[in-house]
C-alpha cells in the first residue's frame, strides 16, 4: 500500500487571487441588481407571481441570512411596477343595517375624492339646513301649520264654549281637565241654589250639561288624531324642505360619479336618509342641549375631537387609498396579528362606553395588500393567535372579513360592527426556514393547497470565475447601499476567502448576505480606526479576527484547560489504544474544534464493542451507529470463519456532555486497532472522519474548525513538525483553512494528511504497514493486520480452552 | 341736551297669581328671577276657584282628561282634594326657588273667584305677575285672561308668563318718550345689570327727527349703566314688522308700555301673542 503524504499547502485554502480582479476599488463596478445564485428560487418566483389563482400562493424558505426577505420584495416590487393600480375600499354607512357598514370599490383615487366630496356635502349640508329651517319661508308655514292646528282646537273649543254659553253654561279648567256647569254671570250656580230650581229646569240643565259632555268627550278625542295629522304635516314640510335643501348637492355629486352606479346607489340612499334625519343639522345648529337626540339608525355620537358630530353618518371612511401608487401594492407586514392582518374596529370613550361607527373600521394588511402582493414572516404568522387561520380563511374565501378576537371566540354577545367582506385578490408570500416549511406542509392538510409554490433558497453557490466577479459587484452593491467605504481588490479577495469559509467549502461560496453585510460593516469599522478611505484586506482579516475574538471565550478557557492539563490531551508520544479524535462544539453559532482523546481497551469476551458514551446515555443515535459500525468491520476485516472472542470498550475521555455525530468512529477503530494490535499510536496526530464497514474513511463536517482546534493545542505546546491531523480524502476540497495553518503547513510543522482508507490511517499512526492479505489469505507478519488477526486468534484460543475447562469441571 | 327727570321706579312687590290652570314651573322661576333682578319681594297668591268647588258638587257634573278623554265623577272632597295638592306644589316650587336666589317671599291661598281675588289683590302691590295656561286651543278657559284684563283696565302693570318659556336673550322694548316707556328703560336696565346681553330698542312708526332725538335721549339714559344699547327703527307702525322683528332677535323678554306709541291696546295684544318670552305690560 502506498504511503500517504501531507496535502499540498495549495490545497488547505483556495486562495483567491486578487490580481484577477480588473479594479482598484468597487466604486468602480457597477452594482449587482440581480440576486445572486437564487436562480431555482427566482424561477419559483416567477412562476408563482405569473400562475394568478388563489391558492397559488408562494413560501419562501431557506437558510437565515441568505437575503430572502430582500429579494423576494425586490422581485415583487419590480413585478408590481408593471401592473395595473388596484381598487380604492371604503366603508359608507349602511342607513338600513348600520351596523353592517358596507363595503364600496372605486377606482384608484376615487375614494379619497369621494370622501373629500362627502366632507364638503356635510358642509354644506350644515349651512343649508338649518338656513332653510331658519328662513322666514319654513317658519311662516310652520306657523301656519301651527296656527291651523290650533285654529281647529279653538274653534272646537270655542264652538263648545258657545254653546254652553247659550244654555247658561261655563267650560271650566279643574286641576285635572275640564269640566261643565251652570253659571249665572260669572259664576257657577250654587249646589243649595241648583237644588232650588224647579225638576224641569234641573233637568233641562243637566240633559244639556250631559249633551256637551258628550261633545267634548268627542273634541277630546279628536285632538291626538289632529295632534298627529299636525306632526305628518310638518314632518312632510321639513322632509320636502331639507330634499329641496339637499338635492341640488347631491345633484352636483352624482354627475361626477355617474360611471360608478355603485356610488349612485349610494348617494340616493344618503339623500333619502337627509331628508329624513334633518333633525341632526338643525339641533347641530341650535347647539347641543338636552333634548338633542341621536338620529335613529346611527351609533351614539362621537365625543369631542373623535369626528365632526351632525353628517358623521355620511363621511366615507377610505380604508385604501391607492391615489399615490404607479402599480400594485407591495406590503410587508412586520408584525401580522390578527389585528394587522384583517383590520380592526376601533372605539371610542364616551360617558365611560366604548362606542364605534364605521368611520373607526381600520384596514390591515391583507386590505393594503389588496390586488397586490404581501409579505409575512411565517414564523410570525404561525405564533400570533389566530393570525394563521384567519389568512387561510381569507385566502380559502377570497374575502377580508373584519371581526374582533372577542366576537370570533365568542366571548362577547355586545353589538358591534359587521363591515361588509371586501373581496381579495392577493398574492401571499411567506417567508420562513426550510424546516418550518416542511413542518406546515406535513401537519396542516390546507397548506399545501393555499401555498402551491416553493421558493427554495440556496445558501450558497459555485466559486466559479464568473460567481467571483459576480460576487465582486454584490459586494459593491452591498457597500454603496450601506454606505460604506469601498473596498479594493485584496479586500474582495480576503472577502470571497471567508465567504467560503462561512460555507465550508473551497469551492462555493457564501448567499448569505446577512452574514456578508456583517463582514462588510465591520471591515469599513476598522478601516475607519485605520483612517484608510478604503477597506483593504488587512481590515477585513482584522474584522474576521475581531469577531472570532469577541465570540471566542468559551474556546479559549477550553484551550487553557489543555493547556494546564486538566483536559488531558497528549501532543507528542506513543500510547497503545489511545487517539485524539476532534470534534466541533457549536456555542450560539460559534464553531470551534477541539481534540478529545478516545481511548479502546480490548480483553477476551463474547465480541462485544462496547460504547461508554452510549451506556450512560451520553452518545447520540449516530455515534452509537458509528461504533456498531466497528464491530461489523472488525468481524468481516479479522473473523469471516471464526468468532470474535473479545470485549472492546471505547471511550471519549473527559467528555461530560453528550457526543453525537460519527465523525470520530474512525478514530474509535484506530484505537481499537492499536489496542488489539498492542501497536502505540502517535499523539501528534489527531483524526476525524466516520468509517463504514469496509474501512473507507468518510467525509464529515466541520473539518476547518477540527483542524484548527487541533493546530491551536498543539501551538500551545509548540509545534513540533511531527504534528498534524488525519481527514477524509473527501474533505480536502471544503478546506479553507485559517492563514496561521497554512503558513505552518507550507513551513513543515502540521500536517494534513487525506486518508481514504482506515489501512492508510493506522500506518500514518502506528509507523507499521496496514498489511494487506497475500495469496495464501494471511497478512504479512509484523502488519498492523497481522498482529490484530493474531491477537483475535489467540482470544479465540482462550475461548476455546476455557470452554474445554467449564465443560471438564461440569463433568467432574 | 340734559335728561328729563327720571321716574321714580315704583315696584316694589311682585304678585305671582296662581291657580290651578298654572303647572309650569319656569313660569314660576322666571317670576323669581325677575323678583330678583329688581331686588322686590314676591307673593305668591294661590286662588282655589269656588266655579270648580261648585261645579264638584253638582252630581250630574263630569270631570273630563285631556290626556285621555275618559270621564270620571266630579266631587267636592276630591276637588279640594286636588287644589290643595296643586297649592302645596306651587308653595314648594316657589320656596325652592325664591330661597336659591335669596329672594323674600310668602305665599297665600285664597278661596273665591280668581279675577276677582287678584284684582283686589292688585291693589296692593306693584307687579302682577299671571301665567297663561296650555295649550292655546283651552286659553279661553284660563283666569289669567280675565285677570289680564282686569288688570290692564285697573292700570297695573301686568308680567305675562308663558309655560315652556325661559328668559333667554335679549331684552327687547318698545319706547315711545312716554313716562311709561321711560319707567320701561328703568326697568329694562334694572334687569339687565350683570347680565352679558343687549337692550334692544324698537322705534316705531317715529319721524326720523324724532327717532334721532329718542335715540340719544335713550343713549344717555343707558350711558353709565354699560349696557349695550341697539336702535331699531321702524317708521310704519306695521305690527307684524315688529312681530318678525321680535322672532328674529329671538328676544329673550319683552316690555311693553301698554300705549306703546302708535299701538293700541289690541296691536300691542297682537304682538305679544304667541311670543316665546315672558313679556312685562308697563301700564
Amino acid at each position: 500500500m502506498a504511503s500517504v503524504s501531507p496535502l499540498p499547502v495549495e490545497a488547505l485554502r483556495r486562495v483567491c487571487d486578487a490580481s484577477q480582479f480588473g479594479f482598484s476599488t468597487t466604486a468602480e463596478l457597477e452594482p449587482l441588481e440581480d440576486t445572486l445564485g437564487q436562480a431555482r428560487a427566482l424561477e419559483a418566483m416567477r412562476f408563482g407571481v405569473g400562475v394568478r389563482h388563489r391558492s397559488y400562493n408562494l413560501f419562501a424558505f431557506g437558510p437565515p441570512g441568505t437575503g430572502k426577505h430582500t429579494t423576494v420584495l425586490q422581485y415583487l416590487k419590480r413585478q408590481a411596477q408593471h401592473e395595473g393600480v388596484p381598487s380604492d375600499w371604503a366603508y359608507v354607512n349602511n342607513f338600513k343595517d348600520p351596523h353592517r357598514p358596507r363595503a364600496i370599490q372605486l377606482p384608484a383615487g376615487r375614494g379619497k375624492k369621494l370622501s373629500q366630496d362627502m366632507e364638503k356635502l356635510i358642509e354644506e349640508l350644515r349651512a343649508s339646513i338649518p338656513a332653510t329651517f331658519e328662513s322666514e319661508s319654513f317658519r311662516q308655514r310652520k306657523q301656519s301649520l301651527s296656527n291651523e292646528f290650533e285654529h281647529q282646537q279653538e274653534q272646537a273649543f270655542d264652538e263648545l264654549r258657545e254653546k254652553a254659553k247659550e244654555k247658561g253654561i261655563a267650560l271650566l279648567r279643574t286641576p285635572l281637565g275640564l269640566t261643565f256647569a251652570p253659571v249665572r254671570g260669572e259664576e257657577v250656580i250654587d249646589p243649595e241654589e241648583f237644588s232650588k230650581l224647579g225638576e224641569v229646569e234641573q233637568k233641562r240643565i243637566q240633559k244639556d250639561v250631559e249633551a256637551l259632555q258628550e261633545r267634548l268627550q268627542q273634541v277630546l278625542q279628536q285632538v291626538p288624531r289632529w295632534e298627529r295629522e299636525q306632526r305628518q304635516r310638518l314632518r312632510d314640510l321639513r322632509r320636502e324642505v331639507t330634499r329641496f335643501a339637499a338635492a341640488h348637492l347631491i345633484e352636483e355629486l352624482r354627475t361626477q360619479y355617474v360611471d360608478l352606479p355603485e356610488v349612485i346607489e349610494y348617494f340616493d340612499e344618503v339623500l333619502e336618509d337627509i331628508v329624513e334625519n334633518a333633525a341632526q343639522f338643525v339641533q347641530q345648529a341650535a347647539g347641543p342641549g338636552p333634548q338633542q337626540e341621536t338620529p335613529p339608525g346611527l351609533p351614539q355620537p362621537m365625543p369631542p375631537g373623535a369626528a365632526p358630530g351632525p353628517g358623521r353618518r355620511y363621511l366615507v371612511n377610505v380604508l385604501v387609498d391607492r391615489s399615490a401608487f404607479t402599480g400594485a401594492p407591495v406590503v410587508y407586514a412586520d408584525q401580522p396579528t390578527y389585528a394587522d392582518l384583517v383590520g380592526r374596529v376601533e372605539h371610542v370613550s364616551q360617558f365611560g362606553a366604548l362606542v364605534t361607527d364605521f368611520t373607526l373600521i381600520k384596514p390591515g394588511a391583507l386590505h393594503r395588500a389588496n390586488g397586490g402582493y404581501l409579505v409575512l414572516d411565517a414564523m410570525k404568522v404561525f405564533s400570533q393567535p389566530f393570525s394563521w387561520e384567519t389568512l387561510k380563511r381569507a385566502l380559502r374565501a377570497g374575502e377580508i372579513r373584519i371581526e374582533t378576537l372577542a366576537e370570533k371566540m365568542s366571548l362577547v354577545s355586545t353589538v358591534s360592527l359587521e363591515p361588509e367582506p371586501i373581496p381579495l385578490s392577493t398574492k401571499v408570500v411567506l417567508v420562513g426556514d426550510r424546516r418550518l416549511y416542511y413542518m406546515v406542509s406535513a401537519l396542516d392538510p390546507e397548506f399545501d393547497d393555499l401555498f402551491k409554490v416553493a421558493v427554495d433558497f440556496d445558501d450558497r453557490l459555485d466559486r466559479t470565475h464568473t460567481a467571483v466577479e459576480q460576487y465582486a459587484r454584490l459586494i459593491a452593491s452591498l457597500a454603496q447601499r450601506e454606505n460604506l467605504k469601498p473596498l479594493d481588490a485584496g479586500a474582495v479577495a480576503r472577502v470571497i476567502e471567508e465567504s467560503s469559509r462561512l460555507c465550508a467549502d473551497a469551492h462555493k461560496l457564501s448567499t448569505r448576505t446577512s452574514s456578508l453585510m456583517q463582514l462588510l460593516r465591520e471591515s469599513d469599522y476598522w478601516a475607519g480606526e485605520a483612517q484608510r478611505a478604503v477597506v483593504t484586506y488587512a481590515d477585513v482579516d482584522r474584522a474576521i479576527g475581531a469577531y472570532m475574538r469577541r465570540g471566542d471565550y468559551i474556546r479559549e478557557r477550553m484551550q487553557e484547560e489543555i493547556r494546564r492539563g486538566t483536559i488531558l490531551i497528549d501532543v507528542d508520544g506513543l500510547h497503545d489504544g489511545q487517539v485524539n479524535g476532534l470534534s466541533v462544539v457549536d456555542y450560539g453559532g460559534r464553531l470551534f474544534g477541539r481534540p478529545n482523546r478516545i481511548t479502546a481497551r480490548v480483553r477476551f469476551g463474547k465480541g462485544e464493542v462496547v460504547d461508554i458514551e452510549r451506556e450512560v446515555a451520553l452518545g447520540g443515535p449516530v455515534h452509537s451507529k458509528g461504533v456498531l459500525i466497528l464491530a461489523g468491520y472488525l468481524g468481516e476485516r479479522f473473523a469471516r470463519e471464526r468468532p470474535l472472542a473479545f470485549s472492546a470498550s471505547l471511550v471519549f475521555e473527559q467528555s461530560y456532555g453528550g457526543v453525537d455525530g460519527d465523525s470520530a468512529s474512525s478514530a474509535e477503530l484506530y484505537a481499537l486497532l492499536s489496542a488489539l494490535a498492542e501497536l502505540p499510536v502517535r499523539q501528534s496526530l489527531a483524526v476525524t472522519g466516520s468509517v463504514n464497514q469496509h474501512g473507507h474513511v468518510q467525509a464529515i463536517g466541520g473539518v476547518n474548525e477540527k483542524i484548527e482546534g487541533f493546530f491551536d493545542v498543539c501551538s500551545q505546546f509548540g509545534l513540533t513538525g511531527d504534528q498534524g491531523v488525519l481527514i477524509p480524502a473527501a474533505n480536502v476540497q471544503h478546506l479553507m483553512l485559517r492563514t496561521e495553518v497554512v503558513r505552518a503547513a507550507a513551513e513543515g510543522r502540521f500536517h494534513i494528511y487525506p486518508i481514504e482508507t482506515i489501512d492508510q490511517g493506522i500506518e500514518i499512526l502506528t509507523g507499521v504497514p496496514a498489511g494487506e492479505r497475500n495469496g495464501d489469505g494471511n497478512f504479512p507478519e509484523g502488519t498492523v493486520n497481522a498482529r490484530v488477526e493474531q491477537r483475535l486468534a489467540r482470544f479465540v484460543d482462550k475461548a476455546k480452552s476455557f470452554a474445554a475447562a467449564v465443560r471438564a469441571e461440569k463433568l467432574e | 341736551m340734559s335728561a328729563p327727570p327720571r321716574p321714580q321706579l315704583r315696584i316694589r312687590r311682585l304678585l305671582l297669581a296662581l291657580d290651578a290652570t298654572c303647572s309650569d314651573e319656569n313660569c314660576l322661576t322666571i317670576a323669581v328671577e325677575l323678583a330678583a333682578r329688581l331686588e322686590v319681594d314676591l307673593a305668591g297668591l294661590f286662588v282655589e276657584d269656588v266655579n270648580i268647588l261648585r261645579s264638584a258638587a253638582l252630581p250630574f257634573v263630569r270631570q273630563f282628561s285631556p290626556l285621555t278623554a275618559s270621564s270620571a265623577p266630579f266631587e267636592v272632597d276630591e276637588a279640594e282634594r286636588e287644589l290643595r295638592r296643586f297649592a302645596s306644589k306651587l308653595e314648594r316650587q316657589i320656596s325652592a326657588a325664591a330661597d336659591q336666589r335669596r329672594v323674600k317671599w310668602t305665599f297665600q291661598v285664597v278661596r273665591g273667584l280668581a279675577a276677582r281675588e287678584v284684582s283686589q289683590a292688585a291693589l296692593a302691590t306693584d307687579l302682577v305677575a299671571v301665567a297663561e295656561t296650555a295649550p292655546r286651543a283651552l286659553m279661553g278657559l284660563s283666569v289669567s285672561r280675565t285677570v289680564r284684563e282686569a288688570l290692564r283696565e285697573a292700570g297695573r302693570t301686568l308680567l305675562l308668563l308663558r309655560p315652556g318659556v325661559k328668559a333667554e336673550g335679549p331684552i327687547v322694548m318698545i319706547y315711545d318718550g312716554s313716562p311709561a316707556a321711560d319707567e320701561a328703560m328703568d326697568v329694562a336696565l334694572k334687569l339687565l345689570v350683570g347680565i352679558d346681553a343687549a337692550l334692544e330698542v324698537f322705534l316705531v312708526g317715529e319721524s326720523a327727527e324724532r327717532a334721532a332725538k329718542l335715540t340719544l335721549l335713550l343713549r344717555e339714559r343707558a350711558a353709565g349703566h354699560g349696557t349695550p344699547i341697539r336702535i331699531h327703527r321702524f317708521a310704519s307702525g306695521d305690527f307684524s314688522l315688529v312681530r318678525r322683528a321680535l322672532l328674529e332677535l329671538n328676544a329673550g323678554f319683552l316690555i311693553l308700555p301698554t300705549q306703546a306709541g302708535v299701538f293700541t291696546a289690541r296691536a300691542v295684544d297682537e304682538i305679544s301673542q304667541g311670543l316665546p318670552c315672558p313679556v312685562l305690560f308697563l301700564s
